[in-house]
């Protein structure tokens, strides 16, 4: 509401009042702002929430005009584990991102070491090679 | 041991010290070149091996007939006279491809823009909203072209939807006039990664260019145009060199949604309209048994790339700005 | 001394014979002795998975009940690039299973796959009396018998009675203009003007079977010459086989067609529970033998018969023939054990026993005159349909060239977009066609 004026301070602090027609035109803003990124957040989250539903239909259901599973086919998530070897390639995937973010810190790391040697040695010596401006 | 010895009076036994002092320096400096190479040895042998022997064995296919079964047999620019002259789906990639750099790459840098800026006017449930805009763009391709095979079906949510609002249900990805627009909507939805990055550089606006221009009358409009897309040039330059990259090698989605159903289509279905560059160079180098053909193709489309890139950013002098005067 | 001279050059001769790799007129070694014999374990590639892969490896696990010693290691889920890549790798699988017939003639032209005709020959069997003579545009190419057929597909019409009775037919067609008629006859309206029923849908890249090769081979098209010049403009088969079919897509309406085979679902349905022949929305429908094994799977209630596909009014006795070919083997170039490798693949292609527990698994059509015997599948009237068209002396693959897939990629295409309208001048279009298969085989 009104200015308080901050505990302990010697100084009053007095901070303008907000007419009214500008904390109006601030709601209405913030509300155009708040409903422009609610409407962004329903097109990006859609397409999620229909794969999870299709993701719990029959197969007879998948395509028919019924939008809302009926019955909840949870087994089907049991069933994706038994179509295929899904946790082997799920372990083939892990090793492979493992071992590249490994191996990009290990050939990588060391090339900025002599860059370091560069900047201490002043620009003169051959490590300067990596880091030209 | 590099002491700057000063010059002493020129007798005999001095310059020899001095010589000797000189040869230290120059040993103890190749030591250091050679210290340097070996911590960079990982990267360059990685990079020999994988980077530029590839290279240079697809410059040396390109330029015979190879079908992986047999010998390669030398042809010198047979190849290439024959991508200029005898395959008409060469120039249907690339003007499918060109659609993709062209109309897709702008729209996907204004909508990654526009969504930063409506998280720089909210500040209540910023993290949620950035989130939730992020989220998509973690989806990998394969999955979010199968998950919109699926929603773009022609009986499928999507079209449902339409139908509620009254709105024509074209038929996606079995409409070669819709197919491209198709794959807009999986590019826009994915533009998380380059969203973010926009609005690292959109709070970086420094706030009193914006209270000048607003003293000086300007309107939100003008504002944005001559305060805020300067500012975010370098950024905006960026997101279009990486997107028209990206763009000359887009293939994934486009492989997966026109073999979605049987393997039997070809992988411009319907009617070409999802073949793009990659596409084609995939096509007759795995199927057709043309390998040598396909190096050829690829290496057109490095040298376009390339000449692309270069004339972006001779170009970029114009009308990049960097905050430090940096050129 | 004369004597060790001329023993010398028996066991250098017999060294030589020995030595020389299965190429020509050599002759090539078999398993001497198949009852003992170091035990040795095979692999074989295929593109199997999921529940067929299950069914061919416990068909292949029969050969050890029959060879002790061989014991055989299949992996599942390769296509044919990543088998080319072992052969080229020299590290090739010791039979490779492959789902595309079309890349056979590369294989053949390059010996990627060995040319089994000197192991057909030591072994005495006489090929003709094997395998119909269908199987032998899609396994051999100049001469070189590189593949040989593991179960195949034949193409046929399936239809359901009882939309054929409510329209007053009582028996399918068997001419292209019958089946125009009946598609015509056949086709339900909604108030809105929409498809409910279609009689017949003949777009191309509906489904996986209407396509510019399977509809051609009822007119008895031809795609190429001797010397493999692509005849699609010179062969009128072709034009009255394109002017056909977009007659009946025009008389049914185009947009009207793509709107209904859309609303069954797009690509991934035709092999799901939607299905538009299993849910009682299309009357008639061409497709291969396995669409027997999808209905009953799929429990579908649709109350159907096959006949073999109608063919052209003016070329009635290839009424019967149809497109046929599918799954080859082969030996690849390189393998440790090439008579081993044989004496499997002999199994795996001629051993009826085999065959005909491969095929009641895997709903294919067996592919020998012996395992098409089988009291079995000769009492399914469903099947027996497809059975009876592979047997047909008319019934090939189309030719197959080095260049793969890429010929029928682009008829395709072309086909698509003829049928959209896009393409003014028919005869022009063909010899375009022509002139881009041709420059293709160039490519070499």
């Amino acid at each position: 509401m009104t200015a308080v004026s901050a505990p302990g301070t010697a100084a009053p602090v007095s901070r303008r009042l907000v007419p009214p027609s500008i904390r109006r035109r601030r709601i209405l803003m913030s509300v155009a702002n708040h409903s422009v990124a609610i409407a962004l957040s329903v097109a990006f989250l859609l397409p999620f929430v229909f794969i999870l539903a299709t993701a719990l239909m029959t197969n007879q259901q998948t395509l028919s005009p019924n939008i809302w599973p009926h019955p909840f086919a949870w087994s089907n998530f049991k069933t994706v584990f038994q179509s295929f070897p899904f946790v082997r390639y799920t372990v083939n995937t892990v090793t492979y991102a493992g071992l590249a973010t490994v191996g990009v810190l290990l050939s990588c790391t060391p090339v900025a070491t002599p860059c370091r040697a560069c900047a201490g040695a002043g620009g003169r010596s051959p490590s300067c090679w990596c880091s030209r401006p | 041991m590099a002491t700057v010895a000063e010059r002493p009076p020129a007798a005999a036994p001095e310059q020899a010290r001095a010589a000797e002092r000189r040869r230290r320096r120059r040993r103890s400096a190749w030591r250091r070149q050679w210290v340097a190479l070996a911590f960079m040895s990982p990267w360059i042998i990685g990079f020999t091996a994988f980077y530029v022997y590839p290279m240079a064995s697809s410059l040396y296919f390109s330029f015979t007939k190879y079908d992986i079964l047999s010998q390669p047999r030398w042809t010198g620019f047979g190849n290439y006279r024959f991508m200029f002259t005898s395959d008409p789906l060469f120039w249907v990639s690339l003007r499918n491809t060109l659609w993709i750099i062209a109309i897709l790459v702008p729209l996907q840098v204004i909508f990654a823009i526009a969504t930063a800026s409506v998280l720089t006017r909210v500040k209540r449930g910023l993290t949620v909203y950035r989130t939730i805009f992020f989220l998509p763009s973690m989806v990998p391709l394969v999955a979010a072209a199968l998950g919109f095979i699926y929603l773009l079906n022609p009986a499928g949510p999507v079209n449902r939807l339409l139908h509620l609002l009254h709105l024509p249900q074209p038929l996606w990805f079995i409409d070669p006039r819709y197919t491209k627009p198709g794959l807009a909507l999986i590019g826009l939805w994915g533009i998380g990664q380059v969203m973010i990055i926009f609005l690292a550089a959109l709070l970086d606006v420094p706030r009193q260019l914006y209270e000048a221009a607003e003293i000086e009358g300007a309107n939100p409009w003008q504002r944005f145009r001559h305060v805020t897309l300067p500012m975010i040039s370098p950024v905006i330059f960026f997101s279009v060199i990486i997107g028209m990259i990206q763009g000359f090698q887009y293939f994934t989605q486009a492989y997966v949604i026109s073999r979605a159903g049987d393997q039997t289509n070809p992988v411009g279905y319907p009617q070409d309209s999802l073949l793009f560059y990659s596409s084609h160079l995939y096509q007759q180098g795995f199927e057709g048994f043309h390998m040598g053909y396909a190096a050829a193709l690829s290496w057109v489309m490095f040298i376009v790339t390339m000449t692309c890139t270069i004339l972006l950013i001779r170009g970029s002098r114009r009308w990049v700005h960097y905050q430090g005067g940096f050129r | 001394m004369r004597r060790q001279l001329i023993g010398l050059v028996a066991l250098a001769l017999l060294a030589a014979a020995c030595t020389a790799g299965g190429g020509g007129s050599e002759p090539v070694q078999t398993v001497a002795n198949t009852a003992q014999h170091a035990p040795l374990t095979l692999t074989v590639w295929s593109n199997f998975t999921s529940r067929e892969y299950n069914v061919t490896t416990s068909a292949l696990n029969m050969i050890t009940k029959k060879y002790p010693w061989l014991t055989v290691k299949h992996v599942g889920g390769k296509e044919d690039a990543p088998i080319e890549r072992a052969i080229s790798g020299g590290n090739p699988p010791d039979v490779a299973i492959s789902f595309t017939p079309d890349n056979a003639a590369k294989y053949c032209q390059t010996g990627a796959w060995q040319d089994l005709n000197p192991y057909l020959q030591t072994d005495k069997i006489d090929k003709n009396a094997v395998w119909p003579s269908g199987v032998f545009s899609y396994t051999s190419f100049e001469n070189k018998q590189c593949a040989l057929p593991m179960l195949t597909d034949a193409q046929g019409l399936y239809y359901n009675v009882d939309l054929l009775k409510k329209h007053g037919f009582s028996e399918p067609p068997k001419t292209v203009s019958q089946l125009a008629d009946m598609a015509k006859k056949l086709t339900e309206y909604n108030p809105d003007g929409s498809i409910k029923v279609a009689g017949f849908v003949p777009l191309f890249g509906f489904y996986s079977s209407t396509t510019p090769n399977v509809l051609g081979h009822a007119f008895g098209a031809k795609w190429y010459d001797e010397s493999l010049k692509p005849t699609l403009a010179s062969d009128p088969n072709w034009a009255k086989m394109l002017r056909w079919q977009k007659s009946l897509v025009d008389a049914i309406g185009y947009d009207k067609l793509q709107k209904f085979a859309a609303s069954l679902g797009g690509a991934n349905s035709e092999f799901s529970a939607q299905n538009g022949f299993e849910t009682g929305k299309i009357a008639m429908m061409v497709d291969g033998e396995w669409r027997n094994a999808f209905i009953a799977g799929d429990k579908s209630k649709v109350n159907y018969a096959t006949a073999p596909f109608p063919a052209d009014d003016a070329q009635a006795d290839l009424y019967g023939a149809q497109l046929i070919g599918g799954t080859i083997a082969g030996i690849p170039k390189g393998v440790k054990h090439p008579a081993e490798s044989w004496l499997l693949l002999k199994f795996m292609t001629t051993d009826s026993n085999y065959l005909t527990t491969l095929a009641h698994g895997l709903k294919n059509v067996p592919s020998t005159f012996e395992s098409l015997k089988d009291p079995v599948l000769q009492n399914d009237p469903h099947f027996k349909t497809f059975m009876d068209v592979f047997q047909n002396p008319k019934s090939t693959f189309k030719p197959i060239t080095p260049i793969g897939i890429t010929d029928v990629n682009l008829f395709l295409s072309f086909g698509q977009k003829w049928q959209a309208g896009k393409v003014s001048d028919l005869t022009a279009g063909l010899k375009g066609l022509d002139s881009q298969i041709a420059k293709q085989q160039t490519l070499g």
